[in-house]
């Protein structure tokens, strides 16, 4: 069974059904696309159990032959999941279905191209993980993009067309320089295949690698987004509709982090190491400046989108630490991130719907009407701030301690983010559930619906199974990851080779060191 | 020592913490039925069954505890019990273990014991709070999480249970959260508590990337072999790490200004988390990993002058409390740093005797205080007390044998724990000295701040409307306690009697394995030989003890008998240094003025200056830039054939020039 192609086109199928059908009651509409991305969910669950944890190489591959591009190079369709990829793969079919049952109040205009065009953006996504040939990568990646523009410019807040075309033109200048890159690369290469270009990139010198490498890592950066290209973000997830912002933070930012690891450091080893310490720092400060960000805000969808860019420093920082506990944990955070981020805007967006405020000083007090909401809003904060027993411990911990191997300094700079962490998210907390309320409208909030309830409890209890028993999905980043390891290793014995041969002659003893 | 231990096949040792987590989630499930109960009835409340559920989960996990003991005592090794694996880092591998030893066993005895009569007590106290079933949720979840971090084989299981008390002091300290100040001082502790947390991650960070494990028994075994040759800088610096991450959790300088606003919480919060068990981790860390502590002798060092600094400096701010509550928090503090001190000193079994019998006086004290406070309809300032002994004698007799025990009144608990810090101090010799003179002084102002509070509150004539305020005492679920606690407090010494009783000092003898590696390496730095007090200077430094207690206990008693006149005189003559005193000497002001405000500023000017601005800025102007050059690129395209040539022209030549250019 081509069990890859299925569950990137049954949302596509989906799509086309909503597109087509002469059916205008919107229930239906909803119950469709619902269950389209139910049977994706099913689908990825499959992939899941018929992962197999120990083979470093893509599984579940298909390969057909589609087209050739000029200069003979074979573009096929070819698919694969493996390590790098699976948790990610999982993580899009886990969410999708959520994300839906939470715009059933958020969103009711036009909801058939909403539908759509969230049933394609998971389509988009799921090819973005399983794309094993570099063309199909950059067609979904385009295609990823589009159904996000829209949805900000349609359904989004009131400054959405200035969000939008930020949102829209940061990627594109990213996605513009890697295309180049990508040119660059497999004319080099003479093929079109990932793991192919893999081995060929691994084998080349510095000089060829390190500007492939700062086009392909331009583009992911942004995307991330790493600091400074970061302030697209805030913009777009303060005006998307709330399934926007939780699919951006969910899902689509992982993009960049997805991509700067294959791409970056999995293909270009020896660039990425020369690359580390650049990387590390931003990481870092991305922890620090983010944090920062999220301190001064008053609007507290912005607040939670300024804690991305902290929250994504510390997946850079883990990464480019290019050690065992430091890939592990950011693979992991990946996950982690978009289930607390996307539980903490899904929970804005549920108090958003009844009160019509995102300003902090709007609320106060609301844990005395929404008990329910303030229980798993206080879980969510505290499964972003990475205490322990929950999923964000585990990734941040991970994280933390691979980067301490690599840059003691840079690690202490990035601790404090636990700390500032601590900070934002509590003031957060405390400004909208805690003291007197002081407002009528705030008086009248009800708590959350059995369906709101249906749909965060199994975020949260993901979240607690992550926290308490990370094996399994630990275990099923490992073999890919120890493959990347060894190709760091020899790359570098290849830098530590390089040094001695450039070494002017020098004392025996010194260079014996 | 053995490096590794082997599994004990056994499940058991699990249900300690695991039976307090059960009734925290039946009791936190009882609290959302209640809330919806309540929609038809206004009056349905979780009451009693939540304290029942809480209860029983505690008795259940004193009398595990009490099976570890029990198993120990007759002669078992360590229990370790597994559970699965945690985090695979790659290198190694977190488990989920648990180990009773001496030292937990000891610990889980002190945790679930005193826990179980503070809740029996809270039952009580409670009594027709909306969230009744919430708090015991919280409570018992407390004390699972204090479990497993005194349970943990290794510092990664500590560190579930070092947050998760945070987090549930967090939640306790603002639970009437509909207090702005109070939900304040909750993220107030929490916020510190976490730089103390970042501390102790990096300590664990150097031993983990040291040792390649972060289990207990394979650092204490590898440190004790390094240890030979003295430690390399960087576990020092691991040592002095973790020292931050104890000074955050057990409220010593620099982080102790979180623990006076705690006491926002209710009472019996106070008594458990706040006196009794969560504040002495820092404690237990050290203790439990005294080789590396011993090693490092600068840090020990520093542990000890911080300890002493926070004690004489918390000590001076109880003396100025108007607040019932705020005297015992500010003493709490001063008696956490007679534990450190006592750490600094490398006396680690003083300071876990010092740990245990604070515990039974402290949380008696507490107890009585939140007696008082119940039966004075929520009256904090002792200025309204006075002429209590006769409304509340039960009250008044446990509060007695508390303030005894803490002044070190002589054959007192807190007498013998404390005299053997000072002892252990003064034998040090040198630095110690300067050490063992501080405690002394502290002790003076401790019988001092002591003797005033029972003054002030139980003594004396009643300063509040007879009228409106009728004192009465608390009823037999408040007060059972406060007996079993008074006697702990009175008789708790017998668990350390000085070398000159020539009693066995069973407590020392107890942890004598567990201090074993770290007393090798103290005893390495001292040419083999630990230092070692006379009998006649033991019997002085006693006599001293004592007669500094009752004199200053006697000066304090009858200074304030009679009411507030000498408070008040106090303040009149230096309001200045009263108010400093107070204030716990502007520490806590000063933070605010010198980190808290510029922090915050720094936030908001970053967030409006630099990203809004400059690159933001920079961004919206590169998108301005291009609109305009659109827009005059787009006026070139107006219909005439003849500026079209032109360009087309112009291009021409630009790109023939180029060719050529490249060409050559």
């Amino acid at each position: 069974m081509p069990l890859l192609t299925l569950i990137i086109f049954t949302p596509l199928l989906g799509a086309l059904l909503l597109a087509l059908v002469p059916i205008r009651e919107v229930k239906v509409l909803r119950a469709i696309a619902l269950g389209f991305t139910l049977v994706t969910t099913l689908l990825g669950f499959l992939v899941w159990q018929g992962f197999d944890p120990g083979e470093a190489a893509l599984q579940l591959t298909e390969v057909h032959p589609w087209f050739e591009l000029p200069g003979a190079l074979a573009a096929n369709y070819s698919l694969g999941v493996d390590g790098i990829s699976i948790l990610l793969v999982a993580l899009t079919a886990f969410l999708m279905p959520l994300v839906l049952i939470s715009t059933t109040q958020a969103i009711t205009t036009r909801v058939r191209e909403f539908l759509i065009w969230m049933l394609i953006m998971e389509a988009g996504m799921l090819g973005v993980f399983l794309a094993a040939d570099l063309f199909l990568f950059y067609v979904f990646w385009e295609v990823s993009l589009v159904p996000l523009y829209f949805m900000l410019g349609i359904w989004g807040g009131q400054k959405r067309l200035y969000a939008t075309l930020k949102f829209f033109l940061f990627t594109l200048a990213g996605s513009l320089v890697m295309l180049i890159g990508a040119i660059a690369l497999v004319y080099q290469a003479g093929t079109l295949d990932i793991a192919a270009l893999t081995q060929w990139a691994g084998a080349e010198s510095l000089s060829v690698q390190g500007w492939l490498f700062a086009a392909f890592a331009l583009a992911f950066a942004i995307k991330v987004p790493l600091l400074p290209f970061h302030t697209w973000l805030p913009d777009a997830h303060t005006e998307a509709p709330t399934a926007g912002s939780v699919i951006l933070a969910g899902v689509l930012l992982k993009m960049g982090t997805y991509g700067l690891l294959r791409f970056g450091i999995a293909m270009f080893p020896l660039a990425a190491l020369e690359a580390s310490t650049l990387f590390m720092i931003l990481g870092a400060a991305g922890i620090v400046y983010g944090a920062f960000l999220a301190m001064a805000q008053t609007d507290v969808k912005r607040l939670i989108a300024c804690s991305s860019v902290s929250h994504l420093g510390f997946v850079v920082l883990g990464m480019f630490a290019l050690t065992s506990a430091g890939l592990r944990g950011s693979v992991l955070q990946m996950v982690n991130h978009g289930l607390s981020t996307g539980l903490l805007f899904l929970l804005i967006g549920m108090v958003y719907e009844r009160r019509h405020s995102r300003e902090l000083s709007d609320y106060g007090g609301i844990a005395r009407v929404m008990p329910m909401f303030a229980f798993f809003f206080v879980f969510s904060v505290l499964s972003s701030v990475g205490l322990p027993g929950l999923n964000g411990f585990v990734g941040e911990w991970l994280i933390l301690l691979g980067a301490f191997e690599a840059s003691p300094v840079l690690t202490g700079v990035g601790v404090t983010g636990v700390v500032f962490g601590a900070v934002y998210l509590l003031r957060a907390t405390r400004l909208m559930l805690f003291g007197e309320i002081t407002s009528d409208q705030n008086r009248a909030l009800t708590d959350l619906t059995g369906r709101e309830i249906g749909l965060l409890t199994p975020i949260c209890l993901l979240c607690l199974v992550i926290g308490v028993m990370p094996g399994p999905f630990i275990e099923r980043t490992e073999a890919s990851l120890e493959v990347i390891e060894q190709r760091l290793d020899a790359a570098r014995d290849q830098q530590a080779a390089r040094a001695e041969l450039e070494r002017p002659a020098v004392p025996a003893e010194e260079s014996a060191r | 020592m053995d490096t590794s231990l082997v599994d004990s096949g056994q499940f058991w040792p699990w249900l300690i913490p695991a039976l307090p987590l059960l009734g925290a989630l039946l009791a936190g499930g009882l609290h959302f039925d209640v809330l919806r109960r309540r929609k038809n009835d206004s009056d349905a409340s979780g009451a009693p069954v939540a304290a029942g559920i809480a209860i029983l989960a505690m008795a259940g996990a004193f009398l595990f505890s009490l099976k570890g003991f029990l198993a120990l005592r007759a002669g078992d090794g360590i229990i370790l019990s597994t559970a699965f694996d945690w985090i695979p880092t790659g290198d190694f591998t977190v488990r989920w273990s648990l180990m009773i030893d001496r030292l937990s066993s000891l610990m889980t005895l002190v945790v679930t014991g005193v826990g179980l009569l503070i809740h029996i007590y809270a039952a009580g106290y409670m009594k027709g709070d909306a969230g009744y079933a919430k708090f015991f949720a919280y409570l018992n979840l407390f004390v699972a999480m204090m479990l497993m971090l005194v349970l943990s084989d290794n510092m990664v299981g500590t560190f579930v249970g070092w947050e998760g008390v945070g987090l549930c002091s967090y939640l306790l300290i603002g639970f009437w959260y509909k207090d702005g100040w109070r939900a304040e001082a909750a993220q107030k502790a929490f916020v510190v508590n976490r730089i103390g947390d970042a501390a102790f991650l990096l300590g664990m960070f150097i031993l983990a990337t040291t040792f390649g494990s972060l289990d207990y028994s394979a650092i204490n075994g590898e440190v004790s072999l390094l240890a030979q040759d003295g430690l390399p800088w960087k576990l020092s610096l691991a040592a002095l790490l973790l020292f931050g991450g104890a000074c955050g959790k057990s409220a010593q300088i620099p982080l102790f200004v979180w623990l006076p606003d705690a006491m926002a919480g209710p009472t019996p919060v106070s008594a458990l988390i706040h006196a009794a068990t969560m504040v002495t981790s820092g404690v237990y860390l050290v203790v439990r990993l005294n080789p590396l502590f011993a090693g490092a002798p600068m840090v020990l060092t520093l542990i000890g002058a911080v300890g002493a600094a926070t004690a004489f400096v918390a000590g001076t701010s109880a003396l100025r409390q108007r607040d019932l509550k705020g005297v015992l928090a500010y003493s709490t503090v001063s008696q956490l740093g007679y534990m450190f001190l006592a750490l600094g000193v490398g006396a680690f079994s003083s300071a876990i005797f010092h740990l245990v019998t604070h515990a039974f006086f402290k949380a008696l004290l507490f107890l009585g205080a939140g007696s008082v406070i119940h039966g004075m309809h929520q009256e904090q300032d002792m200025h309204k007390m006075g002429g209590l002994k006769s409304h509340m004698p039960k009250t008044f007799i446990t509060f007695l044998a508390g303030a005894a025990a803490l002044s070190g009144l002589p054959l007192m608990s807190g007498f013998f724990s404390k005299d053997e810090i000072l002892a252990a101090a003064f034998a040090g010799g040198g630095v110690s000295l300067i050490l063992w003179a501080i405690g002394l002084v502290t002790a003076a102002i401790t019988a001092l701040y002591t003797w005033r509070m029972v003054a002030l509150v139980f003594f004396g004539k009643e300063r509040f409307d007879v009228n409106s305020v009728h004192p009465h005492e608390s009823g037999s679920l408040m007060t059972t306690p406060l007996f079993v606690l008074a006697i702990l407090s009175v008789a708790g010494g017998v668990l350390g009697l000085p070398i000159v009783f020539h009693a066995p000092h069973l407590l020392a003898e107890w942890l004598a394995p567990v201090l074993e590696p770290g007393k090798q390496i103290l005893a390495l730095a001292n040419d083999g030989h630990a230092p070692h007090l006379s009998h006649l200077v033991e019997w002085i430094l006693l006599g001293l003890g004592a007669a500094i207690a009752l004199g200053c206990a006697h000066v304090a008693f009858h200074a304030h008998r009679e009411g507030t006149a000498s408070d008040l005189a106090f303040e009149t003559k230096n309001p200045e240094l009263a108010e400093t005193l107070s204030n716990a000497w502007g520490i806590d002001r000063a933070y605010k003025r010198l980190l808290v405000q510029p922090i915050m500023a720094a936030a908001a000017a970053l967030s409006a200056l630099f990203d809004l601005a400059l690159i933001d800025g920079t961004v919206n102007g590169i998108g301005r830039f291009a609109e305009r050059t659109g827009h005059k690129v787009a006026r070139q395209a107006n219909g005439h054939l003849g500026s079209y040539g032109l360009i087309i022209g112009g291009a021409a030549c630009v790109l023939a020039a180029v060719w050529m250019w490249i060409g050559a």
